[in-house]
């Protein structure tokens, strides 16, 4: 088909393929990233076309950590796809808040290009990462830790932001009797926190939306809701915004 | 990596017989025929050529011994060292030509095992693991200025107590007044006559102080050079791979000879395209084998000043020399201290017309990490971005290629946005 352009996000744990026609989403594939990541990035984009029954896209561009080992294809920086992909869906968006398995990013955005913008350092607190380290911790799935946490009521707090030192905190937590749910929660509190001073590090800007893995976890965006003050934008599908900047980068040129 | 017992016990053997080596002066003699073939070989060499050959001649003077050998923190002044006849010895210098060679890992491994702790920087983990090995060159004296960073005092008194050597330390006051100035002075004659009774001979400053102030004029040009024609050396610039001839060989005319030749070479090279990025590179750079320079070649960025290869001090002007040496040292607060750093930086950012400042933070370094946020700040304010890299500069372990390519792409692209 004459316009149809594709982006590939090949993240740490996730790679999505998303193709656009006429600036418009009109298929997408989410798949585990493995070990692979040269291998993935096609397997996403072929699920992506075979259910919209295309072969091939007129043009492409790929993003994510792992966009160099997907050689056939222009390459732009996750930052730069996120910030185009996000006001696409948020025109007014002026900030967007990435929280992705192994990095989080903060993206300040003026007229659908980023401006300026932090990413974590190598510490994973902050990031998804995180997320599955404590709910290894507390000995239970990321799925049941997310629902946990739900449920959870404030009250207990985990002052460390190191993963290393919140997985011993969090085990004295458990041995000092909190609940499970609680422990969730603090765990999400911390998240939270810690994107707050990568915000703060950009400036706090509004509308602020929230892309990312993580922000499908209703726990989290509670979290990050009372820390900021007000409850972010969060895409129907957050995991793919960044395949969609790329999509409709891949349009411009 | 863990290797078999008996492979080990060889990396053992084979790193006692090395040190066996080095520490047998008389050996380095044998490098002479091989020096004389290579000036045989390129009597004008170019400046990389000169940069082997000269290193060459240091090596074999310094595991040569043919002087008494003087460690150095950074900023204690390289011309005290060639003015009391000692062949200088920065180790922290040392460590990232260590790193360079590829050779951190056993010494980063060496500081481990005796429980020096990962938390240290690495620069002086390496040298406190080549120490132990007695792999680097036996200090006689060593030298050392507390400004630097909190970690610097200690890691000279550790070496002081591995090799049972005098260590003089210059307490330096972080802003310069006359009663500072006068105390640093004061510390530094009290060194010097310590020095001469260790020596056995007078500080002779004439050549070193001569030596100095031409190298001083040099850099100066070179600035200069590289600001009015827009001037590119390789990024992250080649300057800061040729650290020695800013710090230890200062005083020398070694020093000359190359501030000379890379003058040479300014004048010729090429202007900054006007699509590139001119940025100016902040601190130092990782040493170890790895891919920055071509990461940022294909984002377009192109570094137009380097912070550590500025001529920070001023240059004699005749007036007393422990009195010139002790505003040396005090000058290189504009390094250290966070109100004085910025200020210059952003003083650089201006006069080369640069449009931002990276800087590849060295991990557990509290002086650079430190002011980070301070720095961002003030750069936003002036209307400069700021890339801070996280990583190490001599440990590898520290160090993720793609995580430094994304925010190396990233910033290039957001600084575009900017300037269009
Ligand atoms: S890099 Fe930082 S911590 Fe290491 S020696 Fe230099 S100033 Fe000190």
């Amino acid at each position: 088909m004459d316009g149809l352009t594709a982006g590939v996000d090949i993240g740490s744990r996730t790679t999505a393929a998303v193709l656009a026609l006429g600036g418009k989403l009109v298929g997408s594939a989410l798949v585990e990233t493995g070990t692979q990541p040269q291998d993935v990035g096609k397997k996403a984009l072929q699920k992506a076309l075979y259910d919209f029954g295309e072969k091939a896209p007129r043009k492409m561009v790929t993003t994510g950590y792992g966009r160099f080992q997907f050689s056939s294809s222009d390459t732009v920086s996750e930052i730069t796809c996120q910030a185009r992909g996000s006001s696409h869906l948020f025109p007014k968006a002026a900030m967007v808040v990435d929280i992705g398995g192994q990095d989080s990013k903060v993206i300040l955005v003026r007229k659908g290009k980023a401006i300026d913008f932090a990413m974590n350092d190598k510490c994973a607190a902050g990031t998804g990462r995180f997320l599955e380290m404590m709910a290894q911790a507390l000995g239970v799935s990321l799925h049941e830790f997310i629902a946990l946490a739900g449920r959870g009521k404030e009250g207990v707090r985990l002052s460390s932001t190191c993963a290393v030192f919140a997985e011993s905190e969090l085990i004295s937590l458990v041995a000092a009797g909190k609940k499970p749910e609680d422990i969730a929660r603090a765990v999400a509190g911390a998240v939270a926190r810690r994107v707050m001073g990568l915000i703060r590090r950009v400036g706090l800007q509004r509308p602020l939306v929230l892309t990312g893995g993580v922000a499908r976890n209703a726990a989290i965006v509670d979290a990050l809701s009372a820390e900021l003050g007000f409850t972010p934008l969060v895409p129907t599908e957050p995991q793919l915004t960044c395949a969609l900047g790329a999509a409709l980068i891949a349009a411009q040129g | 990596m863990k290797f078999p017992s008996f492979i080990r016990k060889r990396k053992d053997i084979l790193i006692r017989v090395v040190a066996f080596l080095m520490n047998r002066p008389g050996l380095f003699s044998l490098l002479t025929p091989y020096r004389w073939w290579l000036r045989y070989r390129a009597p004008h060499p170019d400046i990389h050529s000169f940069s082997y050959q000269a290193t060459l001649e240091y090596l074999q003077k310094l595991y040569g011994r043919s002087r008494p050998v003087m460690w150095s923190s950074l900023y204690f002044p390289a011309e005290f060292i060639h003015a009391a006849g000692g062949i200088p010895f920065y180790p922290e210098i040392a460590s990232g030509m260590v790193a360079a060679l590829g050779l951190a890992p056993f010494a980063l491994e060496r500081a481990g095992s005796e429980w020096f702790s990962p938390d240290m920087c690495s620069y002086h983990r390496i040298a406190t693991g080549l120490s132990l090995a007695k792999l680097f060159p036996r200090p006689d004296i060593l030298f050392a200025s507390s400004n630097i960073c909190s970690g610097t005092v200690p890691f000279f008194q550790t070496m002081a107590s591995i090799w049972k050597a005098p260590l003089f330390l210059v307490d330096v006051p972080p802003s310069f007044t006359l009663e500072s100035a006068r105390y640093v002075r004061e510390q530094l004659v009290e060194i010097s006559a310590k020095t001469k009774e260790i020596t056995g001979q007078p500080l002779q400053w004439a050549e070193p102080l001569r030596h100095s102030h031409r190298a001083h004029r040099l850099m100066e040009d070179l600035v200069r050079l590289r600001r009015e024609n827009d001037t590119l050396f390789t990024p992250p610039g080649k300057n800061i791979d040729y650290l020695p001839y800013y710090y230890q060989f200062i005083g020398t005319q070694i020093s000359v000879h190359f501030l000379e030749k890379l003058v040479e070479h300014a004048k010729k090279a090429n202007a900054v395209p006007p699509e590139k990025i001119k940025a100016v590179w902040l601190h130092l750079k990782p040493f170890f084998p790895n891919s920055l320079t071509e990461m940022l070649e294909n984002a377009d960025i192109a570094v137009c000043a380097e912070e550590f290869t500025l001529p920070y001090w001023e240059a004699w002007n005749g007036e007393e020399v422990l009195g010139w040496a002790a505003k040396k040292m005090m000058a290189s607060s504009v390094f250290l201290e966070a109100d004085q750093r910025i200020a210059a930086i952003i003083r650089l950012l201006r006069e080369t017309r640069a449009h931002a400042a990276m800087q590849f933070t060295q991990w557990g370094c509290r002086q650079s990490q430190g002011m980070n946020e301070l720095l961002r700040r003030a750069l936003r304010e002036e209307g400069y971005p700021l890339l801070t890299l996280d990583g190490d500069h001599l440990d590898h372990s520290h160090y993720s290629e793609e995580q430094l390519r994304t925010r190396i792409d990233a910033f290039a692209e957001t600084v575009k946005n900017t300037m269009t």
